[in-house]
């Protein structure tokens, strides 16, 4: 069997653009956090009033043309960026070999034997926002302002008017841009690579399933080199994407805590997660010998992935988590080994009420209490399709780094499990992370020192 | 309002940022026959028009305008006829300025 190692690694957060910013941030326990934008109060009450928001980035002063923001959603750009910077981080040195679309060729890499493998949970959602806006609203609002007219008398219509926000014109490129496939596919034109490119929607567990397909396509010899990862982008004009998940009373909400307090995964007075407005992040991964023979750094070794399914709930978690308890047996036997010799669990850890209570009891049945646990969604908040990624990415660097980040906010504890409430140095020999989705998607991935 | 040349240097930019272009740009440049232009490209620079101009170019007429020139005189034409008028719109939070 071929091995697989992490040779690079890129990401786009709301601490900025970068690995380094993310990693130094996440060690210093730090949050990004601000409330709801005003505006999105004209269209609903929300239980939430919180979100981390996405870093934004000048495109143009990282290289894109005016043409490449025209033609991508943000949610493609910013994998772009992530998987541009895995890349480099890797080793390789990318080639303006076809200016004309300002796409780049991986020196010295057989184009065919690489392949992109990402994940989105809803794909290019604000393109398709737009392009509906504009759809529903652009001729009808034309249509009554200009009946209207400057009689005074319909003057308090003009506000209703107003906040049915829509962009003046239609955008030609609306098809490409909110397409699911568009991530993996605008990653491949962008570094030439002509391996398989595919795209996976799993909601939250969609990184996870991105990063284990890739590492299963170089494992069994389709690809040398995967660029792998998971990439989301919830930005909308009136908070349509952020008022589904409110409704569905999963973020945090609660009266006696300040807005910093909030979010407080597996701690007792958690009441859900805090939305975030995506970000990016990428894991080149790679088969051993293809990287020792180009003196490649090894960061880490991808040593199994796994997936289960619930059967049960579109939105909910199966309370007896015995298809966890499956996944975890199954990631830990397919790398020989048992659930108690693995260090440390980046947990899901979405704050919600059910996930943490049932994942909690899992890990403790499973790995026992000793287990170092964490939760990378308490700093970041949940990204959604890619937080499996950014958690992949914790992992390695974790065990790159002998450390790893503390679960924030976490007080009274929902169990007696060894969470991380200090960033000491700790032994991390094996890294284990596991997402759970909507729909009952279950992805677990097993990284280990290279 | 802007100039013919103020118009012309301004639609020679958008055409140099909408499109991968080798050759000089002029007045009498063909999109197609002389900067090799493809259908996206097209769509491309008449969004960014669009945008700058504050004009509405049906996809029609976008597929006439073939030469710099052409699309200079419509941009002209447009702006004079005062087909600018702005109704409340949002920012496009994917499109950067």
């Amino acid at each position: 069997m071929r091995r697989v190692v992490v040779t690079g690694l890129g990401a786009l957060s709301c601490y900025g653009q970068g690995v380094e910013a993310l990693w130094s941030n996440l060690l210093q326990n730090n949050s990004v956090l601000k409330p709801i934008p005003e505006g999105w109060d004209n269209y609903a009450n929300y239980r939430s009033r919180v979100i981390s928001p996405l870093h934004d980035i000048d495109y143009l002063a990282n290289g894109f043309k005016r043409y490449e923001l025209r033609s991508y959603d943000r949610v493609a750009l910013n994998a772009i960026v992530a998987a541009k910077e895995a890349i480099e981080h890797a080793g390789f040195t990318l080639s303006l070999t076809r200016p004309k679309i300002n796409g780049f060729s991986i020196d010295g890499q057989d184009a065919t034997r690489a392949g992109v493998y990402f994940g989105t949970g809803v794909g290019g959602v604000n393109s398709f926002i737009d392009n509906i806006l504009h759809h529903y609203c652009y001729e009808p609002i034309k249509s009554i302002d200009k009946k209207l007219g400057a009689d005074e008398q319909f003057q308090p219509l003009q506000a209703d008017l107003d906040r049915m926000v829509h962009p003046k014109r239609v955008d030609h490129f609306a098809v490409p841009r909110f397409m699911p496939n568009a991530p993996a596919a605008a990653v491949g034109i962008k570094l030439g690579t002509q391996g398989p490119a595919q795209n996976f929607s799993l909601a939250c567990a969609s990184g996870t399933a991105a990063i284990g397909r890739g590492y299963q396509d170089v494992r069994n010899g389709s690809v040398d080199l995967a660029i792998a990862g998971g990439v989301e982008f919830l930005r909308d004009p009136a908070g349509s994407m952020f008022r589904g998940f409110d409704l569905a009373g999963t973020l945090v909400s609660a009266d006696d805590l300040a807005m910093d307090e909030l979010n407080r995964p597996f701690d007792k007075r958690r009441s859900g997660f805090l939305f975030s407005e995506g970000g990016a992040a990428s894991l080149v991964l790679e088969e051993y010998e293809h990287a020792v023979a180009r003196g490649a750094p090894i960061i880490a070794e991808v040593c199994s992935y796994g997936e289960t399914f619930d059967a049960h709930s579109i939105m909910s978690i199966e309370e007896s988590g015995s298809q966890i308890r499956r996944l975890i047996n199954n990631v830990a036997s397919d790398a020989g080994l048992s659930p108690a010799d693995i260090d440390y669990v980046n947990a899901h850890g979405t704050g919600t009420t059910l996930n943490d209570e049932i994942e909690s009891a899992v890990i403790e049945s499973t790995f026992g209490n000793n287990v170092l646990v964490n939760s990378t969604k308490s700093l970041l908040g949940h990204t959604i399709g890619a937080s499996g990624a950014f958690e992949a990415l914790v992992s390695v660097l974790s065990i790159a780094q002998q450390t790893t980040h503390c679960c924030r906010n976490l007080e009274q504890p929902v169990r007696d499990l060894n969470f991380v409430r200090t960033q000491d140095n700790h032994t991390i020999e094996t890294a284990y992370s596991q997402s759970f989705a909507f729909g009952g998607h279950n992805c677990a991935l097993l990284f280990a020192r290279g | 309002m802007s100039g013919q040349d103020e118009i012309l240097d301004k639609v020679i930019e958008i055409i140099r940022d909408s499109m991968y272009v080798e050759s000089e740009i002029t007045a009498d440049s063909h999109l197609i026959e002389d900067l090799h232009a493809e259908s996206m490209d097209v769509v491309c620079i008449a969004m960014e028009l669009e945008e700058e101009f504050g004009l509405t170019i049906e996809q029609a007429e976008a597929e006439k305008l073939q030469t710099v020139k052409l699309i200079v005189d419509f941009v002209r034409q447009s702006v004079d006829a005062g087909d600018n008028a702005e109704l409340p719109v949002q920012e496009n939070a994917n499109v950067e300025a």
